[in-house]
């Protein structure tokens, strides 16, 4: 159970704000282009 | 140690009582349950890193477990059985074997549960992190237990915001090393009472 006795709670400070840029990003660009995104999967659905 | 059983039992318990909705409470009483527990574990978990950098492992296998009974309550059994296979997967070697294995877990956990499938590839993406050691095994428990009682991926968002100011804060002050509990806190307090507010 290697994965339950890792106690470790420390974090570099590069990683975290990197995966904050990272969620940002994906968050903004999911906000942007989502809507988008799933019209054209319905529209490929509809089609087949 | 007796105090860090208590607070895993703690989540376990209010797991139980949500599990006791439709008889004894409605859902916004134990709504406002399940957060406040589960902001004090994560307060008592914030503590301990501060002090030790470290967090005791019964507060977060007591928090996965609140999580799993929470999360098979609330129809998320496929998140749920992903974490417990990711936990063996973890164990197996090399790691082109653990890879290969939780990618593929997550693969049919995903389709064998649509409705869940982000909350799969979190689970998966936050236990990527811990596998290539960018993050340590608390935070991922933690995160891990926080999505699946919540049941709501976007509460990683305020959670890696407040970890950005972490990291800006802390790298003015020339540290190289952040307790990321306390933002994992921030980010969960911020979510909680955003609805609040």
């Amino acid at each position: 159970m290697r994965f339950l006795k890792d106690n470790r709670g420390i974090e570099s400070t590069e990683v975290a704000l990197i995966i904050a840029v990272v969620v940002l990003v994906s968050y903004g660009a999911y906000r942007l282009l989502g809507q988008n995104i799933a019209a054209k999967v319905n529209d490929i659905a509809g089609k087949i | 140690m007796a105090g860090h059983v208590t607070a895993g039992f703690a989540v376990c318990v209010s797991g139980f009582f949500y599990l006791e909705r439709p008889f004894c409470y409605g859902a916004k009483e134990l709504y406002l349950v399940v957060n406040f527990v589960l902001l004090v574990l994560l307060f008592v978990c914030m503590i301990y890193d501060l002090k030790d950098r470290e967090v005791p492992m019964p507060l977060t296998l007591g928090g996965l477990v609140g999580a799993g009974v929470l999360g098979l309550f609330h129809g998320l059994w496929s998140p749920v059985l992903l974490t417990i296979a990711l936990t063996h997967v973890a164990d197996f070697n090399p790691r082109e074997k653990r890879l290969a294995f939780a990618l593929t877990l997550s693969a049919f956990a995903g389709i064998f549960q649509p409705d869940a499938a982000l909350l799969c590839a979190v689970i998966l993406s936050i236990w990527m992190l811990w596998e290539f050691g960018i993050m340590g095994g608390a935070d991922v428990k933690l995160l891990i237990a926080i999505t699946i009682m919540i049941g709501n991926a976007t509460i990683l968002i305020p959670i890696a915001v407040a970890g950005g100011i972490q990291g800006v804060i802390a790298s003015l002050r020339k540290q190289r090393e952040i307790p990321f509990v306390v933002s994992i806190f921030c980010g969960a307090l911020f979510f909680v009472l955003f609805p609040l507010i």
